[in-house]
């Protein structure tokens, strides 16, 4: 139905997609994984016709398409549908799923019941019992997820590209929603998978196409498909990593938690942090790290548990209390939660610390000057590149952005320093710099708890790994335990791995 | 460069433009030194008003019942003058009430987390009974201390006291947004609000702060309104409202990021005051006076935007 | 937006209020006007109340803040909630006839204090409008002598004071050597600050001794939003008269300022009038014309007896 040819992308002078082919068929579901960076979004991209490739060719049914815009990859029949694409909240379903399309008239006024008809026949066959009449915002978020494929099957949809679908969804639901999809593919209709959890790969697609530096490195199917069979195709990262004594094994406890519980976390939490030492947490996105980090920063609200800092009681209420006792944090997303992208880089730089600047201790009246200068310091310790300090953050690439986020806590010894995905969407080089600021964090004696869903990132920076799944810790690995398919298997398993 | 330049300093051109056109239309009048000085006490309660506005603006809200808040304040100083209390009790009191509205405001925002164009606009709109109950839908203007009037009328050292006020109002506000760890706070708070939550700052505290701030000054406004025309309606803050935003938005064309400044706001409240009074003395007809308003404001907006484009 | 929000929760509140008004009274009236912050129109308004509770009608009074659309609205709920009779305060029905027709067909009564005779409505009691002009508008003329320059304020939106420009209009067309040199068109609310901004600009823009002889407000509160400016600018040899016998404005005439003069409606005689009418109605009777006129007094020094040096 759908095939790709020879497919190569570059940017600048890196390959996202190197030769890649593949086919689906119709009436099937393929799977499609890698790790990140591995070419995935490049690929769906250029399906969707948001991107062109640079080689190739896309045919369809046969015969070469030309995507000049998705617009013209929606005519021929392709459906992108991302995680959280919007829906319109106060519109029911059957709205929802004629946004965009002509609405058909009856003598000038909308047909509501004509439409209904049209979107229930399909939800009959495909999502029985999905209200239709109910606005989506009084919906659960997989019958949310329900009313995107229905409106990608509704109106001609015949090949659905399926972004991460259930990264959102509760565990419990996954199954009604492969449900679903088995009918929708039952009606002939073509579906792309493209997902993380290996797991539901390997049981519900009757093919998996495996993407490891732009290129299609293995094909799965039948007896073949297994969790196992795709980490090893994923494959691990090159990168060496350096084996160090931080003899943190031994060093005092900076933090404890002891049956930590949030609204969010599916099991109480326990764990400790050395000083001197990165503990990682890594998961799936969904899996509970973020939660738990931000629960320590006092960002969401504790449900019982207890913990400790540094030997006291440590039970913030709110951020303030955190910085106050000498956490500090680096939050995911910095777009939306750490940065202030029209404000300059000093401002940026000192604002969580801001009364550790006054030119008289008794007024509360930053000194320029002082900030400035601690500024500067900050930025060179974190070997940001700017322009001049007076610059608006928005106008830093991804990278020192990130720099930026990190050099508000450079200028002190923080207890223990709290780090969620710290080197998503940034390049290779800033990457790496990231890493080595976070292992001379640790180096200075400091705590270091490093959220990430970057396996390799894991490896390099843990010394223990503590792997989470579905909000609960399923395995806690030293360094030396550790190895990529371990760590996979563990964040994938569907039975929590015994330690 | 030099579409930079314009591009930053353009409103202020468009001032000096609009300053220069009515001088050059009517020489003897708009130019004279009385003029100057009518039109700085002219622009004194708007000044104060579009610097709560402002302020409120600054993290990212609004407070629609600044104008609601001018009139409480109003009637309660001069009920109570009515009464035969003093200045030094009337007008603390009022300017109290003020305070207290705008801490509601703040506390419905942020606590509640009512948006706050819903929550302002329905306190204001208690506040408007409020003020109507409390004057009884009567014009107030009996017992009236001459030591309060002179808060808003006259001059001193020459120079019309309403200025100062001005001065030290905006002056003061200014300093504070930027250059206090407040102001900070609030710039930051309007910038990111969940990045500023996360970076730790008490945001629900530094709202209620900036609401409350932004009644008092509405209340200050409406007291040297009070002062300057010598009587009380309950409706007579009313009229300050949508200039004063207005005045915030033309205000915002002053500056590179397109963030409120107290600068721009008294630049946006100049342009609006020298429009009226110059178009009242050269003539125009009361409808297009209205027309010019709005056209003005469209234009300063739109060639802020294709001179940032541009760039 | 936010005038119609304050308007309609105070007609709830006041309708709220009458609602339990209701159950011990006979007679419902509903009383409505979008100028209740005219002190002239409360004072009618009072004049009325006071009147109602004698004769033991429940009432409630409504104001729309200058804004018609909800006057429209209010009358509209009046005519719905079953009131025995509607009175519309300072305005002309003609500009919601709509809605009148409708009260009118439901078989309420309309009465209009200070606004103008309709087909739809029982009863206008006025001071005649033109009769207030022509008074003020002689009395002002006279008073610079019979020639000068002068300053309008006014306010066409409202019918009455569209009667006293028309007054002022024909005494004009009498006084060929009375030439009006400049004019505002004020803003309500807040007509007292935007009058005395409008006279700032006019001042400096009709400078020298003589240039303004006398300003002519439609009402008294453009009036005395004027005089603070004459006051303010030092400027002499300007009067100023305006119409209502608003408090403020005859402190104004006593203080020997500017302020000379004011021609007082009989408001509270027209809001007895109209009572008394009403009542005739109620029990059955018939309002016998269809327009009556309160009598008009003009308050100057001379009648307040003030001497001024």
């Amino acid at each position: 139905m759908l095939e790709l040819a020879g497919i190569t992308k570059r940017f600048g002078a890196t390959d996202a997609l190197e030769d890649v082919s593949l086919s689906l068929f119709g009436g099937e579901v393929l799977g499609l994984v890698g790790h990140n960076g591995a070419g995935k979004s490049t690929l769906i991209k250029i399906i969707a016709g948001a991107q062109a490739p640079d080689r190739g060719e896309i045919r369809i049914d046969g015969k070469a398409a030309r995507f000049h815009s998705p617009h013209d990859a929606y005519a021929a029949g392709i459906r992108v549908i991302h995680q959280d694409a919007p829906l319109v909240p106060g519109f029911d379903a059957v709205d929802n799923c004629f946004l965009g399309r002509p609405y058909p008239k009856h003598f000038g006024r909308i047909d509501r019941k004509s439409m209904r008809e049209a979107i229930a026949q399909v939800a009959e066959a495909i999502a029985p019992g999905l209200p239709l009449d109910v606005p989506v915002a009084l919906l659960s978020p997989t019958q949310r997820q329900f009313v995107r494929l229905l409106r990608a099957v509704a109106d001609k949809g015949r090949m659905l590209i399926l972004d991460e679908p259930t990264a959102a969804l509760p565990a419990e639901d996954a199954e009604t929603f492969y449900d679903v999809l088995a009918r929708t593919r039952d009606r002939g209709t073509s579906i792309m998978l493209v997902s993380h959890r290996l797991d539901e790969i390997a049981s519900f697609c009757s093919r998996a196409v495996v993407l490891r530096d732009g290129r299609v490195v293995a094909e799965h199917k039948g007896a073949e498909l297994t969790v196992g069979s795709l980490i090893r195709s994923m494959g691990g990262s090159n990168e060496v990593v350096p084996h160090r004594d931080t003899g943190a094994a031994t060093a005092p406890v900076v933090l404890e938690i002891e049956g930590l519980r949030t609204s969010e976390l599916r099991q109480p939490v326990s764990l400790q942090v050395r000083a001197g030492e990165v503990v990682a947490l890594y998961g799936l996105a969904g899996s509970g790290r973020s939660h738990l980090l931000n629960a320590i920063w006092g960002a969401e609200p504790v449900r019982g548990g207890a913990m400790r800092l540094v030997g006291a009681t440590y039970a913030p209420r709110n951020p303030r209390d955190a910085v106050r006792v000498g956490v500090s944090y680096v939050p995911a997303d910095r777009h939306r939660s750490g940065l202030f992208a029209n404000l300059d880089l000093v401002f940026n730089k000192t604002l969580p610390l801001l009364s550790s600047y006054r030119r008289v201790a008794a007024l509360p009246l930053p000194d320029r000057r002082t900030e400035r200068s601690a500024f500067l310091v900050a930025a060179e310790r974190v070997s940001m590149a700017f322009r001049a300090p007076g610059q608006l953050a928005r106008t830093l690439s991804g990278g020192n952005q990130q720099k930026l986020v990190f050099s508000r806590w450079a200028n002190r010894h923080s207890k223990l320093m709290l780090l969620d995905e710290p080197t998503e969407g940034i390049d290779v080089m800033a990457k790496t710099t990231i890493k080595e600021i976070v292992r001379a964090i640790a180096a200075d004696g400091n705590g270091v708890l490093v959220s990430t869903s970057d396996r390799d990132e894991a490896l390099q920076l843990g010394d223990r790994i503590v792997v989470f799944r579905n909000g609960a810790i399923v395995r806690t690995f030293t360094r030396a335990e550790a190895s990529p398919e371990a760590l996979s298997a563990a964040a994938q398993a569907r039975e929590p791995v015994p330690a | 460069m030099t579409t930079l330049t314009l591009n930053r300093f353009g409103t202020l051109v468009a001032f000096l433009l609009l300053c220069i056109g009515f001088s050059i239309a009517a020489p003897q009048a708009f130019a004279s030194q009385a003029n100057v000085f009518n039109l700085v006490q002219q622009m004194a309660t708007l000044a104060i008003v579009a610097t709560a506005a402002t302020l409120v603006m600054t993290i990212g809200e609004f407070d629609l019942s600044v104008g609601f808040s001018a009139s409480l304040a109003a009637v309660i100083c001069f009920v109570l003058f009515g009464q035969g209390h003093e200045v030094w009790v009337a007008v603390p009191v009022a300017l109290l009430a003020g305070l207290a509205a705008g801490a509601v405001n703040g506390v419905l925002v942020a606590r509640f987390g009512i948006p706050s164009f819903v929550a302002t606009l329905a306190l204001g709109t208690i506040l408007s009974g409020l003020a109507f109950g409390i004057s009884g839908g009567q014009s107030l203007f009996r017992a009236i201390p001459d030591g309060f009037k002179s808060l808003g009328r006259g001059a001193v050292f020459g120079v019309p006291v309403l200025a100062f006020w001005i001065i030290g109002v905006l002056g003061v506000a200014s300093f504070v947004l930027t250059q206090t760890e407040f102001g900070r706070h609030l710039r930051a708070i309007g910038g990111n609000a969940q990045a500023a939550r996360l970076a730790g700052l008490p945001i629900v505290r530094d709202v209620i702060i900036t609401f409350a701030v932004a009644g008092g000054l509405a209340a200050l406004a409406g007291l040297l309104l009070a002062a300057r025309l010598g009587s009380v309606q309950h409706t007579m803050g009313e009229p300050l409202l949508l200039p004063a935003y207005a005045a915030v938005f033309i205000g915002t064309t002053a500056s590179p990021t397109g963030t409120p400044t107290v600068a721009g706001t008294l630049l946006g409240v100049a342009i609006t005051g020298v429009l009226v009074n110059g178009m009242t003395i050269v003539g125009v007809e009361p409808f297009i006076q209205r027309i010019l308003t709005g056209v003005i404001i469209i234009a300063a907006v739109l060639l802020r935007r294709i001179g940032r484009s541009a760039v | 937006m936010h005038k119609f929000l304050v308007s309609l929760s105070l007609a709830t509140m006041l309708t709220a209020a009458s609602a339990n008004g209701a159950l011990a009274a006979g007679e419902k009236v509903s009383v409505i006007t979008p100028y209740l912050s005219a002190t002239a129109t409360a004072e009618m308004i009072e004049a009325f109340k006071a009147q109602a509770a004698e004769k033991g009608w429940a009432i409630d009074v409504v104001d729309t803040a200058g804004d018609m659309g909800a006057f429209a609205s209010r009358v509209e709920d009046a005519t719905t909630s079953g009131a025995n009779a509607i009175v519309l305060v300072s305005v002309d029905p003609a500009q919601i006839q709509d809605q009148v027709d409708k009260a009118k067909a439901a078989g309420i009564a309309v009465v209009t204090i200070d606004g103008a005779r309709n087909a739809s409505t029982v009863l206008n009691v006025t001071s005649d409008n033109y009769v207030l002009g022509e008074t003020m508008s002689r009395f002002l003329i006279e008073s610079i002598g019979g020639k000068g320059n002068i300053v309008r304020f006014f306010h066409s939106a409202h019918p009455g004071v569209r009667q006293r420009e028309i007054a002022l209009d024909d005494a004009l067309k009498a006084n060929p050597e009375v030439k009006e040199v400049a004019n505002h068109y004020v803003q309500v609310p807040g007509q007292i600050d935007d009058s005395r901004a409008a006279m700032d600009a006019i001042l400096l823009a009709n400078p020298g001794d003589g240039a303004i002889n006398a300003v002519w407000a439609a009402w008294d509160e453009p009036g005395i939003g004027a005089n603070l400016a004459i006051e303010a600018a030092g400027r002499t040899g300007i009067v100023i008269a305006g119409i209502d016998g608003n408090p403020e404005a005859v402190e104004l005439i006593k203080q020997c300022g500017a302020y000379i003069g004011t021609v007082r409606q009989g408001f509270g005689e027209m809001a007895n009038i109209a009572a008394e009418e009403l009542n005739k109605h109620f029990d059955g009777g018939a309002i016998a014309e269809a327009e009556l006129y309160a009598p008009v007094e003009l308050i100057t020094r001379d009648s307040l007896g003030v001497t001024c040096n």
